[in-house]
């Protein structure tokens, strides 16, 4: 069984990005090299739209296993985007500790609202 | 290029550009006083009715400045009230969870320590062994309630015995200028938690002004902002009472980056609702607007940040002079669709990165300021709001206010 919908194949190579939680993006965020973030980047820009196009033609609350792993390797991509877009690195030095930053919305069972 | 008179804001509300003693900042002793002449008093806002959605929800909320911590509960008469959350038998807290959902129709709720039952009005229905109790008369030993009103779904609650004013005479001011903002209609979706070594005013400081935005946030909000050279200018500052709002300039162009381009092709973001311009349309029905984001301060440590397609809200709770809570919570309207969401991630994260920008001067700030090597700190006139804040708290503890 492939991880992601079909027409996503060439994403597989990323599937480690398909974090469900802010804390599991923005930790794999910080960890990784520039180059990796680089790499997860340029290929995700290009395919978020399409992505996204796809997951709409379904009820956010109804997708499946690897449609959900498509979501959140977009939902990575909001993390990655400004270590690249606005930092141009990982980790910048005058950030407060990211997991003193407690994401409480984390805990919430309901995907995307309560 | 527009030209700022110097000083305008401090001119206009009539204030003195006096430095501000830093010992409001680091002594224990002011800290004490602020305890009792502003917090024991004001009203406070405690979270939004998102949490406590239906008749007989409730939530805890741990208040360390008044050493207690209270039950907020969404009665199954429909209305909200707060007590303190702790039993009249020997004042173990009655509900040791975060949230919860009081039992049946009755809408009940039982002490784990030994079954004492109290209704959703705070009445104790129930004492376990009652023969045992002789001296214990249930109509005298409901919960403990404190003053509680909801605006627009904000939660207030009020430690005086009986308040100075009731909560619409505490927010009048205020309240027209964000009346129409459609609240009721939108969802909470992150809430963050930051436990800092800081005091709550020099927390509260950072987001009492935009001027630091193209210096502390040069590769975040900067480019959401209008900046002229260094020099940013607030749209507006105004001040009702002890409250204020400070209105956001939006840049002559916002170009979004790749991913706000696709955030924006599938949803609202941020930094593109920074970005806009107002337009007419939005003066003509709800809030009335100063800038592309405008930022209301509920005295003492409440705000609530207006922008086009979310509303987001800081409440800022001391633990002592120099440790602090600060509580995120960011609310939208409906997400209906997967391209909904990611616009809304980016928007969460977009102010998240800039907060934790913030949140890295803090810790530095309080790691140096009790040394005493300065005896003063300074605010200019786009600082305003912090003054406000600062000289309003001062008041309070001198009895003026």
């Amino acid at each position: 069984m492939p991880d992601l919908p079909a027409g996503f194949e060439d994403l597989e190579p990323f599937i480690q990005w398909a974090e469900p939680t802010e804390a599991g993006r923005n930790s794999r965020r910080f960890s990784t090299s520039y180059d990796e973030l680089k790499a997860f980047y340029d290929v995700m820009i290009k395919r978020t739209d399409a992505a996204l196009t796809h997951l709409n033609e379904y009820p956010l609350d109804e997708l499946d296993g690897q449609q959900k792993n498509l979501l959140y390797m977009c939902l990575s991509l909001t993390e990655v985007a400004f270590a690249v877009e606005n930092y141009q690195q990982p980790d910048p030095p005058y950030l407060f500790p990211i997991e003193r930053f407690v994401p409480e919305h984390d805990r919430w069972t309901d995907l995307y609202k309560r | 290029m527009t030209q700022y008179e110097p000083m305008r804001f401090h001119k206009a509300w009539g204030y003195e550009p006096k430095p501000i003693p830093v010992e409001r900042y680091t002594s224990p002793d002011y800290f004490l006083k602020e305890k009792d002449a502003v917090f024991a008093r004001k009203w406070l806002n405690v979270g939004r009715i998102n949490k406590i959605p239906n008749k007989g929800d409730y939530f805890v909320k741990d208040m360390r400045i008044a050493d207690t911590s209270l039950l907020i509960v969404h009665g199954t008469d429909g209305k909200v009230r707060a007590f303190h959350n702790m039993c009249s038998h020997r004042a173990n807290p009655l509900s040791w969870d975060e949230e919860g959902k009081c039992n049946g129709k009755k809408g009940l709720i039982a002490c784990r320590f030994h079954g004492w039952v109290y209704d959703s009005t705070g009445k104790l229905v129930h004492v376990s062994d009652e023969e045992n109790f002789p001296s214990v008369n249930k109509e005298e030993n409901g919960l403990t309630p404190i003053h509680c009103d909801v605006w627009e779904g904000f939660i207030f609650v009020n430690f005086a015995e009986q308040p100075e004013e009731t909560l619409l005479e505490y927010l009048d001011p205020m309240l027209s200028e964000i009346t129409g903002y459609p609240f009721g209609d939108y969802e909470h979706y992150f809430s963050y938690r930051i436990d800092e070594r800081v005091n709550w005013k020099t927390l509260q400081e950072a987001q009492l002004e935009g001027w630091h935005l193209p210096y502390l946030h040069e590769k975040t909000l900067a480019l959401a902002v209008a900046s002229d050279g260094q020099q940013y200018r607030h749209a507006a500052i105004d001040l009702f009472g002890p409250h204020g709002v400070l209105g956001s300039p939006p840049p002559d162009n916002f170009e979004p980056s790749p991913t706000g381009q696709i955030a924006g092709k599938f949803g609202t973001g941020t930094m593109e609702a920074f970005g806009r311009q107002r337009s007419d349309e939005d003066s003509q029905q709800g809030p009335k607007w100063r800038g592309s984001f405008d930022f209301y301060h509920v005295f003492p440590n409440t705000f609530i940040g207006l922008l086009q397609g979310t509303f987001f809200t800081f409440n800022i709770w001391p633990i002592a002079h120099d440790h602090s809570i600060w509580e995120i919570n960011g609310y939208y309207p409906k997400c209906n669709n997967a391209g909904e969401l990611f616009a809304r991630e980016y928007s969460k994260v977009g102010l998240r990165d800039p907060m934790m920008e913030d949140c890295f001067t803090h810790e530095r700030i309080n790691s140096v300021i009790a040394s005493g090597a300065k005896k003063f700190i300074h605010f200019q006139d786009e600082e305003l709001m912090c003054r406000h804040l600062s000289e309003g708290v001062d008041r309070c503890v001198r009895g003026e206010m």
